[in-house]
């Protein structure tokens, strides 16, 4: 019973990787393949790249990082939310609550990153 | 599904009075934030007063179950409220003085309690985890709070790595947990190791894992190596807090899970506790010996009262082990905060952090240098003390249960512990100091010496309402 679950998982992992594999060897013989110096370089969406990537990046990007946070938690919390809101029946008046009280607390984060000056490029 | 708001009362007002607090201490001008001590400290009292109407229902649990608001857990929010209220009460001037950041402590500290508190409460290994971090992540922030200075940055990122290792092992031991017995509510995972033997090796590796991973939190050798970097950087406040705080929640959440999650297997994890105990106990004892600096001092004495407190956890299996834990955990929490009250006021408002700094001081401010000879005496355990009760109830609670030798080292170390606690007392009343002013003390931090004196005298001579109350607490959460 315990084993038969462990041969699943190995049989998961042969098939994920057999997939990565034969994925790009079949990429690799069928594809045409007709370099050049654009082509080549790395993409940064778009932009020509400049000079190296192994430098100092300014400390604000961390702030700015934990801001979008704020956000991100906030939509991770409130899409099973809204999905779920259905079933939530007479519940409903309560949960709403709930979440409005989560997002107040968020923007309160936010308040607080706001009047600590992290939003200001200096 | 039934969410009991009563039951969480203490936390919820923990909760919004840190948000208040963030919101009233955006509002206010740099330099002006002093009311902002009394708004925490009357809200900590509003929390206190929160866990009445908890006592008051016949429910204990809620969240399904993942958090109880029984004897045991109403215990520990007392203390931790209290530890909170008397830092709160020696903070102002402190914080003024060395330039914190006033809103951001307070939260922290808040935060941090509030982390506690759920980790006392949890009858779950989820909410024992979200409880852990919540009071090691603000506590990482909390040691770097001072961050103009270099040490406090080393404490701070010393304190975080060794944290997060910690948190990690500790991840992996539930995880192993959760693995074998698909549950993460402790009942169950007790009922289901219960009288089955073969998942043992894996139930092994998970139990050194967690006494691994528990025992960094709450300091305990050999997983102590952060402790004397992270006291000493550490702001002198803050290092207080470290001392009771982290380490009560940690007890807590130890004396909780494996008493019901491993009850099963108690003959094995107790044989762990004895070794760290014993580890404990001589290593902090035996390097605090060598130590110049106070709060280094301190951070190994702290090693070794952790040390006496696993001599408990050691018997945890019975109701006297837990009790004794309990009440000797009070006992150092109050001799703890009396005792870093004085270095603090002697660090910030005084000469410094240095032993030689303490010269004269028993003419300098008679008050400190008698509180603090009374804490070490405590500490000691001496009568008519805390701390000689506490010890005490563990020594009796070992002996009882066949651990004599255990007994008996205890002994020994508290009679090593003497020559660290004296060399400081023989300064205080012997040494000449180098200058003669007085040593003023803020009113906040005099009021906890005063404070914290009394108790120390009280769990001393009349420590029967105490013990009862930590036995009570401890027979409550139907450990078994």
């Amino acid at each position: 019973m315990a084993s038969q679950s462990y041969i699943d998982v190995g049989m998961f992992a042969v098939i994920a990787i057999g997939f990565v594999v034969v994925s790009m060897w079949l990429n690799r013989v069928v594809a045409p393949f007709h370099p050049d110096r654009a082509k080549l370089e790395s993409y940064e969406c778009g932009e020509d790249p400049l000079m190296d990537a192994q430098i100092n990046f300014h400390i604000r990007y961390y702030v700015f990082a934990l801001t979008f946070f704020v956000f991100d938690v906030e939509a991770i919390f409130m899409y099973p939310w809204a999905v779920n809101f259905r079933n939530f029946g007479s519940n409903a008046l309560f949960v709403i609550v709930e979440m409005f009280v989560f997002l107040v607390i968020l923007a309160l984060g936010l308040a607080y990153a706001w009047r600590k000056k992290v939003l200001q490029w200096v | 599904m039934s969410f009991d708001y009563t039951l969480l009362l203490p936390e919820l007002i923990l909760t919004a009075l840190a948000l208040v607090v963030l919101v009233i201490d955006l509002s206010l001008a740099p330099g002006k934030k002093q009311s902002l001590t009394w708004i925490t400290f009357a809200g900590i009292l509003v929390a206190m007063a929160g866990i009445w109407p908890a006592t008051q229902t016949s429910a204990s649990q809620t969240l399904s179950g993942m958090v109880s608001s029984d004897g045991f857990s109403i215990f520990f929010k007392v203390l931790f409220l209290t530890v909170a209220a008397l830092i709160t009460l020696a903070s102002g001037p402190y914080l003024q003085q060395k330039r914190l950041p006033v809103g951001e402590f307070y939260i922290l500290l808040l935060s941090a309690t509030l982390g506690m508190m759920f980790m006392s409460g949890s009858r779950d290994l989820i909410t024992i985890y979200l409880g852990l971090e919540l009071a090691s992540i603000t506590s990482y922030i909390l040691a770097g709070l001072l961050r103009e200075d270099p040490k406090s940055n080393e404490a701070a990122i010393k304190y975080f790595l060794n944290g997060a290792m910690a948190s990690a092992v500790l991840l992996f031991g539930l995880s192993l947990v959760y693995g074998l017995t698909g549950e993460t509510h402790l009942d169950i995972i007790g009922k289901v190791l219960n009288g089955d033997i073969s998942h043992w090796p894996i139930v092994g590796v998970a139990l050194v894992f967690l006494v691994a991973g528990f025992g960094f939190k709450m300091a305990a050798a050999p997983f102590h190596l952060w402790t004397p970097d992270a006291y000493e950087g550490a702001p002198t406040l803050v290092t207080a807090f470290f001392a009771v705080g982290p380490k009560a929640g940690a007890m807590a959440a130890v004396l909780r899970a494996f008493t019901i999650g491993f009850a099963a297997s108690s003959g094995r994890w107790t044989e762990l506790f004895a070794i760290l105990a014993v580890v404990s106990m001589f290593f902090g004892n035996l390097t605090a010996l060598w130590q110049t600096n106070v709060k280094r001092m301190m951070a190994y004495s702290s090693i070794a009262h952790i040390g006496y407190l696993l001599v408990g956890v050691t018997v945890a299996t019975t109701v006297p082990g837990v009790a004794s834990v309990m009440f000797y955990l009070l006992a150092y929490a109050v001799m703890t905060l009396g005792a870093f009250a004085v270095i603090l006021a002697v660090d910030a408002f005084g000469p410094g952090d240095q032993v030689g700094n303490y010269a004269g001081l028993a003419t300098r401010s008679p008050l400190l240098a008698w509180g603090l000879t009374l804490f070490f005496v405590s500490m000691i355990g001496i009568p008519p003390t805390g701390g000689f009760m506490g010890k005490f109830y563990l020594f009796s609670a070992a002996v009882q249960n066949g651990y004599v030798w255990l007994a008996v080292v205890m002994a020994i170390n508290s009679a090593i512990s003497v020559g660290y606690y004296y060399g400081i007392v023989k300064e205080m009343f012997v040494g000449k100091p180098l200058e003669t002013t007085s040593v003023k003390a803020p009113a906040g931090v005099t009021a906890v010496v005063a404070i914290t004196m009394v108790v120390t005298l009280m769990l001393g001579l009349y420590a029967s309402p105490f013990l009862n109350w930590a036995t009570a607490a401890a027979a409550l959460p139907r450990f078994f």
